[in-house]
């Protein structure tokens, strides 16, 4: 109740009629809705907030079933499920091929093996994991069934420079595998929490491919996306539009972005060649495929001129260590954006990794 | 520091976590209130600290000295008026050179340019203080009621700087009246599980109707405003249809939170929505709309100026000033004031076309329902959002004559990202509306509560944007 003894009087008046007041033709004060409140004792006010909680936390935890299966975020998916095939392969393979997402659908497995022989498991997730997936990927499959003779690593030239988001190491399945060895992330304490929300708060992080979902209710329950047992994404359907929208936003980016190598993928390259070493694995490292368009741009060579320099002198420091320095050009009739392929030309460029690598 | 941003949530948690320790102790409270609300301000701009602690010291001393004078002494009642003026010249000085300095300057180098003149421009670059219109106007109520009798002048200076600078209700309102802020200040502080839970109830709903609701409708009402030539017939309906619910649900959001804040600390604030756009009539409308400035503007300004003391001209002329000025406030715009202008001229029709009915006159029209009058209300209502969200005579003229019923490839994607986001708001106000209730969700069962809140939190997660976006009256 409010303490009234500062007013001296409240003085009504007639004024009161025209504006917020009791109008001619009003309705008195009384018929507008109000606020009432009932009696609540603080065990009611506990329980219910605690009631409140825990059905959060249900469709919290509902998100995320939903999520794993139907999100249409393909970053997000692909982590998921190829660590999760990681996990599932029971026998030994003779080629490991890791990267980012054009690789994901730019290197076929079965048009690999069929060049190559032998068994080859495409493990390509997103550019934004940098080259430390791949490098965590080859050390948790050597761990489990013995390390690949062979490892294809496919990677945009403008991966590099870039640093690991807390986010997307919260959708790594097993936790803590950035922790170890010569690649460790260290994260702060904002890191972390960015990491756990990640993790376990589908319905914060993951609100995007939510919202998409629920705005779309037709397609609410339809598989966004389909891996081949190999872990190859096959993709059908060109945009040579994206590819060229795509291609200037490249150009763009590089007039401000010199090629550096972050600490993260310095140290990844680092521990590829100790693990080559260790594991007597031979190691190949290449770019993308690109739009043929990107290529011939004078920009674009001189952007990547010292990355090839640099990697050829990784090539150079140990003898189980490959560097392709070719780039494989594709017109964009056959690419999504400026470094993804459709199946046809993903094979294409497989059959000419494999002639280079054989 | 924005409501729905994640510093302000540690500002609060951290403050009401002292807050609560300091629970039998109301006057330390009362510091800790104080020294949070000017952290909470100088965190947007500290210099303009000033300005607040210069209104508060003004208001304070003026109405201590006006008390101390005798009214029934014709020499001291002549004091006490020049004390008040003096207040009120400070208060609106400040005001008016913050706000609304480069506004008439630039109104008369243009009024000069047309009858030949040449002037140099005398903009300055004055940056426009957050809050400025709510913390005066609550300050200078408090000098007016203590020189028209109505409160005693506050012994207590660090109650009064709180009662200025009240975080909550600082930048946005309620405009409270010192009558009923000041009393809470200076008694000890009662939190009871009804006030917690209302509270929380509150500050949950207001969340709801800024960042699910306003934010997202508020990208359709951008997109049309700001690109009106684009589009025509049904767009520009749905169009100011969007604004009028964001505007809804930015606002009465801001005051559900400044209230439910407030109230988990113990402290009542003043309903300031009551379902406007249910209102049945323009003066309903202010019933319902904005309560602590329309109330405000009754109480300070129409009554002043003679109110409807002097026959039904007058009270026309008077509504009609009121509601000019009061579109004034919102902003140094001419739209602005052309909406306040709109709205005086709705509040003075409507009031002769019900004093013609009362006095025998028959509408053309008999008797409607109560729910055409809330439709043509509400259009009027639309037609004031679109005075006040344009921002030239141009546009408005150009989306009015481009108004119409044809839809375009839009219009269907729109009205349902309307209904998407705002479907929440539509159910729950006709079950307030029905109940007469605005606390209905508060008295559901404890596992329906429970669904309902998660829900509203589980929208807030997902819908919510990211980057946190401006309240519209801040910019007031």
């Amino acid at each position: 109740m409010v303490n009234s003894d500062n007013v001296i009087a409240e003085v009504p008046h007639r004024d009161q009629a025209a504006i917020g007041g009791i109008g001619i033709d009003q309705p008195p004060l009384e018929t507008l809705p109000r606020e009432i409140i009932r009696s609540v004792s603080w065990s009611q006010v506990a329980w219910t907030i605690a009631a409140t909680l825990f059905v959060l936390g249900a469709l919290n935890f509902l998100a995320g079933a939903y999520l794993s299966r139907y999100t249409s975020n393909q970053g997000y998916w692909l982590i998921k499920h190829k660590w999760e095939l990681l996990e599932r392969v029971d026998h030994p393979i003779d080629w490991l091929i890791i990267g980012d997402s054009s690789c994901n659908q730019g290197i076929d497995t079965e048009t690999w093996d069929r060049a190559l022989g032998g068994r080859s498991l495409n493990l390509c997730t997103i550019g934004d994991l940098l080259l430390l997936n791949g490098v965590w990927m080859l050390a948790a499959l050597s761990e489990r069934i013995g390390s690949p003779p062979n490892v294809l690593v496919v990677h945009v030239h403008d991966m590099w420079h870039r640093r690991p988001t807390p986010e997307l190491l919260g959708r790594i399945p097993v936790r803590g595998v950035w922790g170890k060895g010569n690649t460790s992330v260290v994260l702060t304490l904002s890191e972390t929490a960015r990491e756990l929300l990640s993790r376990y708060a589908p319905l914060v992080s993951q609100s995007s491919a939510l919202r998409n979902s629920l705005r779309n209710p037709s397609t609410l329950f339809e598989t966004k996306f389909v891996l081949g047992d190999n872990g190859y994404m096959r993709e059908v359907e060109a945009n040579p539009q994206t590819v060229e929208r795509d291609a200037a936003a490249h150009l763009r980016a590089l007039e401000t972005q010199a090629f550096n190598i972050s600490a993260e993928n310095r140290a990844a390259l680092e521990e590829l060649g100790a693990l080559a070493d260790a594991h007597e694995v031979d190691i190949y490292l290449t770019s993308a495929p690109i739009f043929e368009g990107l290529l011939a741009s004078p920009a674009f060579r001189e952007h990547v001129a010292p990355m090839q320099a640099e990697f050829r002198v990784w090539d150079a420091s140990n003898p189980r260590l490959h560097y392709i320095d070719e780039f494989q050009a594709f017109p964009k009739e056959s690419m999504q954006n400026a470094d993804h392929l459709i199946h046809d030309a993903a094979q294409v460029y497989t059959r000419r990794l494999a002639e280079i690598v054989r | 520091m924005l409501f729905n941003s994640l510093v302000f949530c540690a500002f609060f948690i951290a403050t009401y976590t002292v807050y609560f320790c300091l629970m039998r102790r109301y006057r330390a409270q009362n510091g800790l209130l104080l020294a949070a609300s000017y952290l909470f301000y100088g965190w947007w701009d500290w210099r303009f600290l000033g300005l607040i602690l210069l209104s508060t010291l003004i208001d304070y001393v003026l109405a201590g000295s006006i008390g101390r004078l005798d009214p029934d002494s014709a020499t001291e009642q002549r004091r006490r008026k020049l004390l008040v003026t003096a207040s009120i010249a400070t208060n609106l000085g400040i005001i008016g050179f913050f706000k609304y300095f480069n506004f008439f300057a630039d109104s008369a180098v243009d009024v000069m340019r047309a009858i030949g003149f040449a002037p140099d421009h005398v903009t300055l670059n004055i940056i426009l203080p957050v809050g400025i219109s709510f913390y005066t106007f609550q300050s200078l109520s408090y000098t007016i009621d203590v020189y028209r009798g109505k409160l005693k002048p506050h012994p207590n200076f660090l109650n009064f700087a709180l009662f200025v600078a009240f975080f909550p209700q600082l930048v946005a309102g309620p405009i409270e009246r010192a009558a009923k802020l000041l009393p809470q200040f200076a008694a000890a502080r009662v939190i009871t599980p009804e006030r917690v839970w209302t509270g929380l109830y509150l500050i949950l709903w207001g969340y709801f109707e800024k960042v699910v609701v306003a934010d997202n409708v508020g990208r359709i009402a951008d997109e049309v405003f700001n690109n009106y030539e684009k589009y025509q017939g049904l767009d520009i309906l749905i169009g100011v249809f969007a604004f009028a619910l964001q505007i809804l649900g930015d606002f009465s959001g801001y005051s559900n939170i400044a209230r439910g804040l407030a109230r988990i600390m113990g402290f009542d604030l003043m309903v300031n929505f009551r379902l406007p756009y249910f209102a049945t009539s323009p003066a309903d409308f202010w019933h319902r709309w904005h309560i602590s400035l329309s109330t405000w503007l009754r109480d300070y300004l129409y009554i002043s100026l003679g109110g409807n003391r002097y026959g039904q001209l007058i009270t026309y002329r008077n509504l009609c000033a009121t509601m000019l000025l009061g579109g004034l406030w919102h902003g140094a715009a001419w739209n602005f004031v052309a909406w306040g202008a709109y709205h005086g001229a709705g509040l003075a029709g409507h009031r002769a076309f019900s004093q013609w009915r009362a006095t025998g006159g028959k509408s053309r029209y008999g008797r409607v329902s109560e729910w055409s009058t809330i439709i043509l209300m509400f259009a009027f209502t639309l037609g004031g959002w679109l005075l006040f969200r344009s921002t030239s005579l141009a546009q408005v003229v150009g989306m009015v004559s481009s108004l119409g019923v044809r839809p375009s490839s839009m219009s269907f994607t729109w009205t349902a990202n309307i209904v998407f986001y705002a479907w929440p708001l539509f159910v729950i106000q006709l079950v307030q509306r029905r109940t007469g209730d605005l606390l209905v969700l508060t008295r559901l069962p404890m596992p329906i509560t429970a669904i309902v809140f998660a829900g509203i939190l589980a929208m807030l997660a997902v819908f919510g944007s990211r980057e946190p976006m401006e309240f519209i009256y801040f910019q007031f």
